[in-house]
């Protein structure tokens, strides 16, 4: 949700706006406008927004930090300022010790007095602070983390057939490397030199697991690629790549609309090619972007880079529109092959459109037509340079006439318009007034607004226009800027009043012969009288300087006309500048009308006002309650204020208002169905959903209500749109079930889960049922995917079902739709069986098409399983070989399977094992792999126990705990907390401290880390009361004080000598629990882990106490500089801190019992004087 | 720490004489100003965020660049940098010394000891 939330928050706060003040919101301004612009390069590039969003976050890394390095350098000049100062030179400090090693200054030791000294010294810990972020963000790159494991050249030479070198080739490279287990994608491209040769410096890693996928594009040869997969390990050398280039066939690509219209302005680039002999070479979409090239007018454009009989895959975006792939087959005669977009004939023709014009198309919604932006003028450039049509010659002759009779400022009163095939709006009847001066027109729209005297004026220019008086009727042509297309019109004049007849074609517009705007015409026909000049109304002042009360007729009158992006723009506008004083009157604009942008538009804006987050079910009625019992907080004179009663709009007069129940969730789960409706049943108004299940879903799963998760169910089987699967699936009831989100996991699939999961939860949640809610249009027309379909043989029989439409296509001509089995063959790889691959090697028999995504997708995914170096370069026949002789050494069954002919259903011969099988397998061999791994320690003894008899609090008490030999003061206990997961797998290693670190008079504690849900055991593994998990029943620290007290009932514990051993992951619950007032624990062996104070008690808590902290200065998880700072503010709250150092980076390296020994000697020595619990 | 690598250092120093360098045809903004060095260097430089703005505001603080608010390309509201005069100079200061160093590191590297 918080997601979500970002990306509205991004793209509302960005939009465009008036000059702001300078400030603070400058920096995050532009950080905030350079992160956009690279999600707006990610969706160009076709990811799903989504993704576009992350990628560019990820790219981007903290905006946070940035921010605060450019302040705190913008501060540095602002050094007399002491406060500033004092705070810059902490962190100078801090930086310094991160870089130098500094360890004896001390904030404490500077003095006020000595100004001069300390900027000095403030600024140089500026300097310092800046080269260390550039630093570490370099550090941080994968450019930079090649450089520093040294990489390997990529090189190769580009020949013919006849193995001549070919200049100019286009060498289009993707990396894929898994830094930190994350999957990361990068681009590059080189070109080939008079040799033939290119070369990409330091690109290939020498280690880690990486792939380089190389595609070479020159126009007149066939287009070819490459795979290599390289698991980790240390890689000697990387070959030259060799591509020996055949000749192309010369094909012209035509792209056609639906209705077989052709598109002009389209992009398109090669996708891949599939020989005929079934060798696939492919262009990864994030590399097209050198080899994007536009059609003509005609939606023409030259593709040489295939052969006949090719299977080509083509990128095509209509401008405007998402980037789409299409097959064709080249044909064995002809020279033109042809493609339809996907986008209806009427979208096309408009996209194109728009992008051949900068004209407007209509100046409709009460508002003349627009500036057209930056961005939509650039493709006019191009587009609209080959598609204008000039004017005649005999128009140049006129274009320094100017007729004076026209000079002055008319008024609109009648007007006729078929640009669109519309009559003219209702609101371009009213004031638009048109001043022509020598060559230009300046438009004015005076906008009245429902609410008197509301008029809005907007102004427009940047027409130019030209007329010539001699003809008979006059010519008057305009158009928009200089790129645009001309406008071509007649015009007369009799005593004041003016006739206008424009044709407005952005492709060919005809001059009207007559003064007439019929249905057939695009013609625009306007009727004006002339202004006395003292109704001329002045000009509106620019939007920053008017007063507010405009400000806010224009939000009304927008309102009124559902401008709807203006609204938004406005409503942010106004809250900028107003502050608090706007959040009556945007209460009340809200509930004037109520429609789902504006709570939407208006609900951001409140939310920077009020702090209150943003939700769709926050309507007009729910702010003025939340403003009735909020109003108080607020100074005298704006609690005061009441929230104006304005006249509601045609949407606002029939809209219900969410009952007040919705304030609580359980009102809303009691009324899901309703909500499903509203959002995405028949009477919702909105196509794509308003947001509200999707809330809701959000909202049950944050507050971790189990009780929400049949109705979750429930919602999911009313709907089944892979929205809806996804949203709820993910951010809801995964989120509380722990299942990760599966695209297979549809609502006849939850159900089952429901059923047979029911039993785990508590009394009241596992007597729910699923509620049965009214079906959605998409829910009614759903056919639930079969029982089995989130098994291997489930998967195997929809693939061959897509493999049958597939096969389907090909009998026809033409086109061949595009049918996602590589989805499926992904999805089939993912279970890592061996049962699958003589299915997959089938599908590439049944369909040589399909042999390059089963083969890429597929096979090269289970390269582990199947052990075969170079996948992708074995054709099919291959194949077949290798898995006749290959299938013996799989065990079980799987060599009885036979290569299926996919001519026929699908059999399966074999038992797939259940999902509680395999996890039953899976724990089994778990336990016989700690079983064995315990073979070393099996002397000592260990005891599985839960604290409190609570079943989430379990633990191992390793030691002997018997009385017998206890010292007078009781024993020593460690509680030893693993990082990582903290799961049960640490317990042979912990067994292994146990017997090589402590001695026999030890007891050693090691709690199992509960896992509340999927997001906590993998984000926050041990919370703590500073950082916790809103599904966790206890923190880390009341674990440990349960184990403390739970230890004690069996034996006497020395509470001076209670110490916690921690890493990583836990390092932050041993300082929690250390500084927790009556903490139970006497000192802590801290390694390799992140220090947040923010997150943590007082660090006075640990005055006097033992830390003994380990970490790495060649951390890269977590950087030595945590456990810097961790020393600095420890020793200076009063604790005894050491630090010691090693090498090798994040983990456990060197003599691993010698290193903890030391520490814990240190901890139990008599000097560490830790103080002892009350 | 990486902080020592005379790499690093060359980096470093590099990236302000490139920023000038881009700014020098007009004003752009951040975002353009690390397009254009991913473009024009054939994707060889990849500028992080991380460095681009620290030295941004450092360049501005210098006088080297100022900065004023505008509209992008996309029609947004951008923060877009221009050469100042004296950024011009330092610019051409760095690009001679960016000459004679790179000069001379040809030369060492083309060095060939004569035959004995």
């Amino acid at each position: 949700m918080s997601l979500i939330g970002n990306w509205f928050y991004i793209w509302r706060r960005d939009a465009p706006g008036p000059e702001a003040g300078r400030g603070e919101d400058e920096i995050d301004d532009e950080l905030m406008f350079h992160l956009r612009s690279l999600v707006e390069d990610h969706l160009a590039r076709g990811l799903p927004a989504d993704t576009a969003w992350q990628e560019a976050q990820r790219r981007f890394g903290s905006l946070r930090r940035y921010a605060n390095a450019c302040r705190r350098g913008v501060a540095a000049s602002l050094l007399a300022r002491v406060a500033t100062a004092a705070v810059l030179f902490t962190l100078g400090v801090v930086c310094g010790w991160l870089l130098l090693g500094f360890s004896s200054r001390h904030p404490s030791v500077r003095t006020a007095g000595d100004l001069q000294n300390r900027q000095i010294d403030e600024a140089n810990a500026v300097a310092k602070a800046l080269d260390f972020l550039e630093e570490w963000q370099r550090n941080q790159s994968p450019a930079a983390l090649r450089r520093a494991v040294g990489a390997h050249d990529l090189t190769g030479r580009v020949v013919d057939a006849h193995g001549k070198p070919i200049a100019g080739a286009r060498v289009l490279v993707i990396l894929k490397t898994w830094p930190g287990g994350q999957y990361r994608q990068d681009d590059f491209f080189a070109t080939s030199d008079g040799d033939g040769s290119f070369s990409l410096p330091r690109l290939v890693p020498r280690q880690g697991q990486h792939a380089v996928q190389v595609a070479v594009f020159k126009p007149g040869y066939t287009l070819a690629s490459t795979y290599q997969l390289k698991e980790a390990g240390e890689q000697p050398a990387v070959d030259p790549i060799r591509f020996q280039l055949a000749e192309a066939s010369p094909i012209t690509l035509v792209v056609n609309d639906r209705r077989g219209q052709p598109v002009a302005g389209a992009c398109v680039a090669p996708a891949g090619r599939t020989s005929p002999d079934g060798v696939e070479h492919l262009v990864y979409f994030q590399a097209s972007r050198p080899v994007q090239a536009a059609v003509d007018r005609e939606g023409r454009v030259g593709l040489e880079c295939f052969q006949r009989g090719d299977e080509a895959q083509i990128f095509v975006r209509v401008p405007g529109k998402e980037w789409e792939q299409h097959a064709v087959h080249i044909p064995s005669e002809g020279n033109t092959v042809e493609i339809a977009t996907r986008e209806t004939g009427d979208a096309a023709a408009e996209a194109a459109r728009e992008a051949t014009t900068a004209a407007p198309a209509e100046p409709a919604r009460g508002a003349v037509p627009e500036p057209v932006s930056d961005a939509a003028a650039e493709p006019a450039t191009e587009a609209g340079d080959e598609t204008k049509e000039e004017p005649p010659a005999e128009g140049d002759a006129a274009a320094a006439a100017i007729d004076p009779r026209l000079l002055g400022t008319w008024r609109v009163v009648e007007g006729t318009t078929n640009r669109h095939n519309e009559p003219i709006p209702r609101s371009a009847s009213r004031d638009w007034q048109w001043t022509f001066g020598a060559g230009e027109i300046n438009t004015r729209w005076l906008h009245v607004s429902p609410q008197p005297p509301h008029r809005v004026k907007k102004g427009k220019s940047g027409w130019t226009y030209t007329v010539d008086p001699t003809r008979s009727p006059g010519w008057l042509d305009q158009r928009l800027g200089e790129k645009s297309p001309l406008t071509l019109g007649i015009y007369r004049i009799e005593g004041d009043t003016l006739t206008i007849c424009s044709c407005f074609d952005d492709k060919n517009s005809v001059r009207p012969t007559a003064f007439e705007s019929t249905p057939d015409s695009k013609n625009e026909l306007l009727v004006f009288k002339r202004m006395a000049d003292a109704d001329v109304e002045p000009e509106p002042k620019p939007s920053a300087g008017m007063p507010a009360a405009t400000e806010a007729e224009r939000l009304l009158a927008a309102i009124a006309d559902e401008e709807q992006d203006q609204v938004i723009e406005l409503a942010r506008q106004i809250a900028k500048r107003d502050g608090q004083k706007a959040i009556p009157f945007l209460i009340g604009a809200m509930d004037a009308d109520n429609a789902h942008y504006l709570v939407y538009g208006l609900g951001f804006a409140l939310q920077e006002l009020t702090g209150v987050a943003y939700s769709p079910f926050h309507d007009g009625a729910w702010w003025r309650r939340w403003w009735e019992a909020h109003r108080r907080e607020y100074p005298e004179e704006l609690s005061a204020a009441p929230i104006p009663e304005l006249e509601k709009t045609e949407h606002g007069r029939h809209y219900t208002p969410f009952p007040k129940d919705f304030e609580t969730l359980a009102g809303k789960l009691a009324a899901a169905g309703a909500i499903l409706k509203a959002d995405l049943g028949d009477d919702a108004t909105e196509d794509h959903g308003t947001g509200l299940v999707l809330n809701l879903a959000a909202e049950a799963a944050q507050a971790h209500e189990l009780r929400a998760i049949p109705c979750l169910i429930g919602l999911i089987e009313a709907d089944n749109s892979s929205d809806t699967v996804y949203q709820v699936g993910y951010f809801g009831l995964g989120k509380l079930t722990g299942v990760e989100y599966s695209p297979f996991h549809d609502g006849a699939w939850w159900h089952r889960w429901w059923e047979k999961n029911r039993g785990k939860f508590a009394e009241d949640v596992r007597a729910m049922e699923i509620p049965v809610y009214e079906k959605t249009p998409v829910g009614r027309e759903y056919r639930p995917l079969p029982a089995n379909s989130d098994t291997l043989q489930g998967k195997l029989a929809l693939a061959a079902e897509v493999l049958d439409g597939f096969r389907a296509a090909r009998a026809g001509k033409g086109e061949v739709a595009r049918i996602d089995l590589s989805f499926y063959v992904e999805e089939l790889a993912k279970h890592d069986d061996p049962h699958a691959i003589p299915y997959l090697i089938g599908m590439m028999e049944a369909e040589p098409r399909a042999a390059g995504i089963v083969r890429s997708q597929g096979l090269a995914r289970m390269s582990k399983l199947t052990g075969v170096d170079d996948p992708l370069k074995k054709d099919t026949d291959w194949w077949r070989t290798w898995w006749l002789e290959a299938k013996a050494k799989f065990p079980a069954d799987v060599p009885t399977i036979e290569i299926p002919d996919y001519q026929s259903p699908l059999a399966f011969a074999w038992t797939e094992a259940t999902a509680e099988e395999k996890a039953r397998a899976a724990a089994e061999t778990k336990r016989a792999a700690m079983q064995a791994a315990l073979a070393d320690v099996a002397d000592v003894p260990a005891e599985e126990r839960h604290a409190e008899q609570d079943a989430n609090k379990r633990y191992f008490l390793i030691g002997s705990p018997a009385a017998a030999g206890a010292p007078e003061a009781g024993r020593p206990l460690m509680i030893a907390l693993p990082g990582g997961t903290g799961g049960e797998e640490f317990h042979p290693f912990m067994r292994r401290i146990y017997k090589h670190v402590l001695n026999e008079g030890w007891l050693m504690a090691q709690p199992v880390a509960p896992q509340w849900d999927a997001a906590q055991a993998r984000l926050n593994v041990w919370p703590t009361a500073g950082l916790p998990d809103s599904g966790a029943k206890f923190t880390t620290e009341e674990f440990i004080a349960a184990i403390v007290f739970d230890v004690k009932t069996k034996t006497r514990i020395d509470p001076r000598r209670v110490f916690l051993l921690g890493w990583s992951s836990s390092g932050p619950a041993c300082y929690a629990t250390m500084l927790e007032k009556d903490s139970p624990v006497a000192g802590a062996f801290i390694a390799m882990s992140v220090f947040h104070p923010e997150q943590l008690p007082a660090l006075a808590g640990g005055k006097g106490k033992p830390f003994y902290l380990l970490q790495s200065p060649g951390d890269r998880v977590t950087p030595i500089g945590f456990a810097e700072d961790a020393q600095a503010k420890l020793s200076a709250a009063g604790s005894q801190v050491r630090l010691d150092r090693y090498a090798g980076g994040h983990g456990w390296h060197g003599d691993i019992f010698m290193t903890l020994r030391t520490g814990i000697e240190w901890l139990d020595s008599p000097r560490a004087a830790p103080q002892p619990r009350p | 720490m990486a902080a020592n690598e005379p790499k690093s250092t060359l980096l470093q120093g590099s990236l302000d004489m490139l920023i000038l360098r881009t700014l020098e045809p007009g004003a752009q903004h951040g975002y353009g100003i690390a397009r254009h060095l991913h473009q024009v260097s054939e994707a060889f430089l990849q500028v992080e965020e991380g460095s681009l703005y620290p030295a941004l505001h450092r360049l501005e603080r210098r006088g080297w660049v100022a900065s004023q608010w505008g509209t992008s390309e996309s029609n947004r509201r951008a923060k877009f940098y221009r050469l100042t005069a004296q950024g011009k100079k330092q610019l051409q200061a760095e690009t001679a010394a960016w000459g004679k160093m790179s000069q001379a590191i040809e030369r060492v590297l083309s060095y060939r000891p004569a035959e004995a």
